[in-house]
């Protein structure tokens, strides 16, 4: 394309200066004010359109100084006679590649004084050509504002060229443009550069003009000490390579922290709601319909009503975290989290970008394995995807509070804070352990250059992400759950063997049992081998959410994951499994429970997120994810409740 | 560029880190690092958002999204590894 292109002197497209005019090119970096000194100095007299056989765009005007015109032509922004885009080729084509009696007579290298030494790189590889040049110095007033302060006459001695200080908006510095201009063109053209081109690699070539540019700039420019902004001090703990990670898992800690003890009373209310008007309204109509046969009511009201209750019980602990979150993004911190996290991606061969999918999986596994897509790399994605199902999702959160305020009462939070650790420790080991046995990705150091300024949370924007976030909460995993509970449900109301009723079937005769039975010997190395126990498992594989109602169906006590955490602790269904851990572990319960805990952190997770990594990474890989957790999640139940028990 | 590049590989993360690194001043070490990104030495990547670059029309999870709805996330620039 360029090839082809007429040189400047041949080119007759949008010439309105007279035959024989000096040509002069004006050229320099995108928002340098370049079109603005050009439009100014031409006024009406200029066009823009496509050079001859290209399709860059390039304006071209008579410009009169005195009793001279001269045919100016307004090259499209460039950094470097490097070429990166067809723009910058026709600029090198025009002003390089074509012979010396083609080139334009002389160069106005339009510099912004705010970015000086980036505009001085051109400026330096205009000068390695025998050209008449001008260094137009724009922005100055952006400059002074950014405490940096240009002395034009000392720039002008180091560049050997002229440099004129001028303001293309107020129309300052133009008649000084022109009279160094003519000055130009009056005298002959030069014989050979200003300076001599360097040599060697581009790297080497490159680095010698920033060597040249850098004696300019220390002679001529003044940089006052500028004093840290707020978000700069603020950022100098944040960001600190040790300070900033213990900065970032306290903030994580305060939000569960504040997740669970908030969100108590509020799940008490809801679940009085259902348990109280809601399932008693229900029954009633049923009566009323006369269709209630035990099978209808107890689907219905053991089933659906408590499916929807338990849903919506969530709503306050899912609201509440989510909330949070959105408070940390909009106030700055979640880009200083990415920054630290960042580092940590980069051991394990992904981009910080992988953080955010990684970070939504807190939240529900699922949405966070679809946001994988935004990683360009395929093997990246799929890394990613696989690790995803590892962060604790906040379903798994409700079993661990259950849990810790039945076992550990006294160090509830720091248990639960604790599994999220596990999670993170997971996560980068088994990415170092599939990025070194599957694949060989590229880690390199990162250089953060812009994060966004401290600012104070707006309250709608929050508001707006925390509902967004929950109705998909809701959304995903409420048919679920509804759905788990319901089946559920049935499995327990049908029996195994004969001699009792569909839904007078006691538990231990049910599908369920029979079910878990079959497989609750497998978990005895790892202390829980109880059909009870194994079963919530199974429940758990449909949603994690659907675990303690379904050990609450299965100990055929109230559902206490509405209760406030301490509630929870000292419920009927809490008394329950601490007897069947300490019977299923021979004595040792507390190992037993966080064996059961990290099981159920590291094994797969719900259906719907399986669905999800299907969807994005094939069945194959999905198929891998599902052997993988499961040999990790056993693994690691065994390993601890095996050492725990020689230690203790 | 040689310093800033050493100083990048010094493991100075962040603008300031390399003018006190290289005793350069913000211009150059700006200057230096762009052309750096220009001769494809250092990638550009913007971690603001977990969402596609297209918007949310084109994203399956759209109705269930979670991902953060703020995008103000930092830009960072890595070092490429050269193949030759």
């Amino acid at each position: 394309m360029s090839s082809h292109a007429p040189s400047c002197h041949a080119a007759e497209t949008g010439r309105s200066a007279p035959v024989g005019s000096p040509i002069v090119a004006f050229v320099g970096a995108p928002n340098g004010g370049k079109s603005t000194l050009f439009n100014r100095l031409t006024g009406a007299r200029r066009v823009m359109g496509n050079w001859p056989g290209t399709s860059v765009e390039i304006g071209r005007g008579s410009w009169r100084m005195g009793d001279r015109t001269v045919d100016a032509i307004d090259f499209p922004g460039t950094y470097s006679l490097d070429p990166l885009s067809p723009d910058e080729e026709l600029t090198r084509n025009l002003l390089v590649e074509v012979p010396l009696e083609e080139r334009p007579d002389a160069i106005v290298v339009v510099a912004d004084a705010s970015h000086l030494a980036r505009s001085l790189y051109l400026v330096a590889q205009v000068a390695e050509q025998p050209y008449r040049m001008v260094v137009a110095l724009t922005m100055n007033d952006v400059a002074e504002r950014r405490g940096v302060s240009v002395d034009a006459v000392k720039l002008a001695e180091q560049l050997g060229h002229p440099v004129i200080e001028l303001d293309p908006r107020r129309g300052t510095g133009l008649e000084s443009l022109a009279d160094a201009l003519t000055a130009s063109l009056d005298a002959p053209a030069p014989a050979r550069p200003a300076r001599t081109a360097p040599e060697g690699s581009d790297f080497d070539r490159a680095d010698a003009r920033f060597a040249w540019i850098d004696d300019a700039v220390a002679s001529a420019v003044v940089e006052s000490e500028q004093d840290r902004t707020k978000t700069e001090r603020i950022d100098s703990l944040l960001l600190h390579p040790i300070i900033g990670p213990l900065a970032f898992l306290g903030v994580m800690w305060l939000v569960f922290q504040l997740t669970t003890a908030v969100a108590a009373p509020l799940q008490d209310g809801l679940d009085a709601l259902f348990t109280g008007p809601i399932a008693n309204g229900a029954t009633a109509g049923l009566e009323a319909l006369g269709v209630a046969h035990p099978l209808v009511v107890g689907l219905i009201v053991d089933g659906l009503v408590t499916g929807v209750g338990t849903v919506l019980t969530f709503a306050p602990l899912m609201a509440i975290m989510f909330c949070l979150l959105a408070l940390l993004e909009d106030s700055g911190y979640m880009a200083r989290a990415a920054v630290v996290t960042d580092r940590l991606m980069r051991t394990i061969g992904l981009p910080g970008k992988a953080f955010l999918p990684l970070i939504v999986g807190f939240g529900c596994n699922v949405p966070a394995v679809s946001a994988t897509r935004v990683l360009g790399d395929a093997k990246q994605r799929i890394l990613t995807a696989l690790l995803v199902p590892l962060t604790s999702c906040s379903a798994r959160l409700a079993v661990y509070v259950m849990l810790a305020q039945t076992f550990f009462p006294e160090n509830a939070g720091s248990v639960v804070f604790a599994m999220y650790l596990v999670s993170i420790l997971l996560v980068v080991l088994t990415g170092l352990a599939l990025r070194s046995t599957l694949w060989r990705a590229m880690g390199s150091s990162a250089l953060v250059l812009d994060l966004p300024t401290y600012q104070r949370p707006q309250p709608r924007l929050v508001a707006q992400v925390t509902w967004m976030r929950l109705r998909g909460f809701l959304q995903t995993a409420g048919g679920i759950i509804v759905v788990t509970v319901m089946i559920v449900w049935l499995l327990q109301a049908l029996p195994a063997s004969g001699g009792h009723a569909i839904g007078e079937v006691p538990p231990t005769e049910s599908w369920y049992a029979t079910i878990s039975s079959w497989l609750a010997p497998v978990f005895a190395p790892a202390g829980f081998a109880d059909w009870r126990a194994v079963g919530a498992l199974i429940t758990g594989f449909l949603a994690k959410e659907a675990v303690i109602s379904s050990w609450a169906q299965t100990y055929a006590v109230a559902d206490p994951s509405t209760l406030d955490p301490t509630g929870q602790g000292v419920s009927a269904l809490a008394d329950q499994l601490r007897m069947t851990f300490d019977t299923a572990s021979g004595g040792h319960p507390t190992l037993a429970v966080i064996a059961f805990m990290l099981f159920l952190l590291a094994y797969t997770p719900c259906v719907a997120t399986l669905a999800a990594q299907k969807r994005e990474i094939g069945l194959a890989w999905t198929v891998f994810g599902v052997v993988l957790q499961l040999a990790l999640a056993y693994g690691l139940a065994v390993l601890v409740f095996q050492v725990g028990v020689l230690i203790l | 560029m040689r310093q800033v590049l050493d100083a990048i590989t010094a493991g100075a993360t962040g603008h300031r880190a390399i003018c006190e690194h290289t005793g350069l001043g913000p211009g150059m070490v700006e200057a230096a690092l762009h052309q750096l990104e220009r001769m494809n030495m250092l990638e550009r990547e913007e971690i603001g958002s977990a969402c596609p670059s297209d918007g949310c029309g084109s994203c399956g999870s759209a109705s269930t999204c979670v991902a953060p709805a703020t995008g103000r996330g930092p830009v960072f620039l890595t070092l490429r590894r050269r193949t030759d």
